[in-house]
């Protein structure tokens, strides 16, 4: 990576950061467009959720309870995570490039 | 607008996934083709930004509030409608499996609603506006500012629009009155959260990073300051 593409991923990333780290204590509370319109309809009611239990609900670390700044490390992992994603997603793709023989890879465990 | 687990039937969740499974793959063909060196870095930070923008909701009148997108924002700046759809892909599926943001089983119905729909309307808004002329707004910076911010208003929108049908749909929203009120919130939603941000951002990077923005070669001729 160029310096200057470093430059630019740190520059981008301490915003994101930063961003992560604000959101809980700036972000409004009110439910969004879907949830507000969802409200106007008894159509919508009494509609349960599936039973997947994510382990960070509405963006808390459930082990730092409900504060804003629980708020702020679940963000920020997910900002981290998200840009790992992109880097992990690149770096499997740039391998399948370079193995045009992908047998090969099999026999390098142990 | 992520829709929660239980608001479509099952079934017709599958015929959600089955409608972007063939962007999706057109998305890792676009990411196996243009991601290089210099546009990993791109991609990751704007993913990145997005998920992090996306948990601030911006409060609107009505006791609502609303977030950005981010999907036009994404096709824009990397030039292709599935940098947009891959984006919000990877986003709403950390969104959902980790935060209980967006259900698991409406995954499919969030991404082609948000990632496919946006994407497409926000990147062939912006292709569209940008090379017309049609007053001094047109022009150089601020052609491609106003450009970004009705297109990036126009993803939103339409968005809500499809979304509105997927719950007309599965029989959780009346029709027009769905209509009416996802409408009005994403309209407002679009113009302080989608269009500001989207404007601001992608001027931001055709004026700093011109060696990486997809269209900067409409815009050699703005106007250089300081």
């Amino acid at each position: 990576m160029k310096p200057r593409d470093k430059k630019f991923l740190m520059v981008g990333m301490a915003i994101a950061l930063a961003l992560s780290v604000l959101a809980p204590f700036l972000a409004s509370a009110n439910p969004d467009g879907l949830e507000s319109a969802a409200e106007n309809f008894e159509s919508a009611e009494g509609k349960e959720a599936g039973d997947y239990e994510s382990p960070m609900p509405d963006y808390i670390v459930p082990a730092l309870g409900e504060e804003p700044l629980s708020g702020s490390v679940a963000i920020a992992l997910g900002t981290v995570l998200t840009l790992f994603l992109v880097l992990g997603l690149s770096y499997v793709l740039k391998l399948r490039k370079a193995t045009s023989m992908p047998d090969e890879k099999d026999a390098d465990t142990s | 607008m992520h829709i929660p687990d239980g608001f479509i039937p099952l079934w017709q969740c599958a015929i959600y996934f089955a409608l972007a499974a063939p962007f999706l793959y057109m998305s890792i063909r676009w990411a196996n083709k243009e991601l290089d060196e210099r546009k990993v870095p791109l991609l990751g930070i704007l993913a990145a930004g997005i998920f992090a923008i996306q948990a601030m909701n911006i409060p609107i009148p009505w006791g609502t509030s609303g977030h950005m997108v981010g999907a036009a924002m994404a096709a824009i700046i990397l030039g292709s409608p599935y940098a947009g759809v891959l984006l919000l892909t990877l986003v709403l599926l950390v969104q959902g499996l980790l935060f209980g943001d967006g259900g698991i089983t409406t995954l499919g119905a969030n991404i082609f609603n948000m990632g496919v729909v946006g994407s497409f309307v926000g990147f062939y808004s912006f292709k569209g506006l940008k090379g017309l002329k049609i007053g001094p707004l047109s022009r150089g910076t601020s052609g491609l500012a106003s450009s970004a911010f009705v297109a990036a208003w126009l993803s939103l929108f339409v968005s809500a629009v499809v979304c509105t049908f997927q719950m007309a749909a599965a029989g959780t929203f009346p029709l027009v009155e769905g209509l009416i009120f996802m409408g009005l919130y994403h309209a407002v939603i679009g113009i302080i959260a989608e269009g500001v941000i989207t404007s601001i951002v992608v001027t931001t990077i055709a004026t700093q990073r011109a060696d990486i923005f997809a269209f900067s070669d409409d815009f050699a001729k703005r106007e250089v300051t300081a």
